[in-house]
């Protein structure tokens, strides 16, 4: 054997070599002698048992929170549906609100009344158009006479009486309540109405349209006939069509 | 001789005191490593011993089989046929032929040595 062959196998033989016990190592190294006699078995699956009665218990206690958490949420919706009931119900004009705003005062000019001349009614068209105006300057909820406007609130005129929801207006000094959003909104109501025709327009119906400084607690009643629903319909639910 | 033996008991070592495992899902590259390591250290002896060594084809032939063996096991588990299989089978079968040949040759060295003694 020359020295060439000589160096070629031993290079290869401490390769071979090498993998070999890598492989070696690789094979057994998972398996390990099991050296404990039964008593200590017994006590190893003892340990395990108690382990597995204590997970079991945990699992238990998770289970039982997860159905708390369960019924804490069915009854959050529930609440959550009575939230938007409410906030609907607000919304439409079934509850009293007291909130931020102004108080508008129609009453009768004084030089009028001492000149003898009969109190005449605030006219439905002059009424819509305060309405409309207060509306325009950001009004949220209005009450006329103690009268709440809602949605499919009318003003008009019946057998020659102002009335508001079907009911008559009565006689003047009329009060009108008028809530907005917040104090500030209120302020910029006011200024507005001070600086508006309508005065002007309800003077010449000889009526004195006075506006309130605004308050934080003004109160509006609710709208007290049931609201008559006609022309909606629920959608459904699939939405199908 | 005795120095290769030596280095071969010099790679164990060293792989056992490198402390050195291969991950489960690569052992089958290994194995299948070692046995091409294995047959064409076989086959290089028998070429000793038939005279027909020849240094450079040793050498390429070490790696070449063993590169060719892993591509094969790895090109095996990436369609799903146990390629693996194929060259365990063809290395085994060389390794017995390679180990049929060498000892064919040297009972045949020892009869004819046993027959010089004779003589």
């Amino acid at each position: 054997m020359d020295i060439k062959a000589k160096r070629s196998f031993t290079l290869i033989m401490l390769v071979v070599g090498f993998l070999i016990a890598v492989q070696f190592q690789s094979v057994q190294q998972p398996e390990s002698r099991d050296t404990r006699d039964m008593w200590d078995i017994r006590q190893e699956l003892l340990k395990e048992l108690e382990q597995q009665s204590v997970l079991l218990t945990e699992i238990q206690k998770h289970e039982q929170t997860i159905r708390q958490y369960e019924q804490d949420q069915a009854a959050s919706s529930e609440q959550a549906l009575k939230d938007t009931l409410n906030s609907l119900e607000q919304a439409a004009g079934l509850t009293p609100l007291t909130a931020p705003g102004i108080t508008i005062t129609l009453e009768p000019v004084m030089e009028e009344l001492l000149l003898g001349i009969p109190v005449g009614q605030v006219t439905p068209e002059l009424l819509k158009r305060l309405v409309n105006e207060l509306y325009r300057f950001d009004a949220e909820h209005i009450s006329i006479d103690s009268k709440r406007l809602i949605t499919t609130s009318v003003i008009r005129d019946i057998n020659g009486e102002t009335t508001v929801n079907g009911l008559p207006l009565s006689d003047l000094p009329v009060m009108i309540e008028v809530i907005t959003k917040d104090m500030e909104s209120a302020e910029k109501l006011y200024n507005r109405m001070q600086a508006s025709v309508l005065m002007e327009d309800f003077f010449i119906d000889n009526i004195r349209l006075t506006v309130s400084e605004p308050g934080r607690n003004i109160e509006i009643p609710a709208y007290e006939d049931t609201i008559r629903v006609r022309y909606m319909e629920p959608v459904s639910d699939e939405g199908s069509n | 001789m005795w120095i290769p033996i030596l280095a071969l008991l010099v790679g164990i070592a060293l792989g056992l005191f490198t402390d050195l495992s291969v991950p489960e899902q690569y052992a089958n590259y290994l194995s299948i490593v070692v046995l091409a390591a294995l047959d064409t250290l076989f086959g290089g002896i028998r070429a000793h011993l038939q005279g027909v060594y020849d240094d450079r084809v040793f050498i390429s032939g070490f790696f070449f089989n063993i590169a060719l063996a892993a591509s094969l096991a790895f090109l095996g588990v990436h369609l799903g046929v146990d390629l693996y299989l194929a060259a365990i089978f063809a290395f085994g079968v060389r390794l017995f032929q390679n180990i049929a040949v060498i000892r064919r040759i040297l009972l045949v060295k020892w009869s004819e040595k046993k027959k010089s003694i004779n003589i």
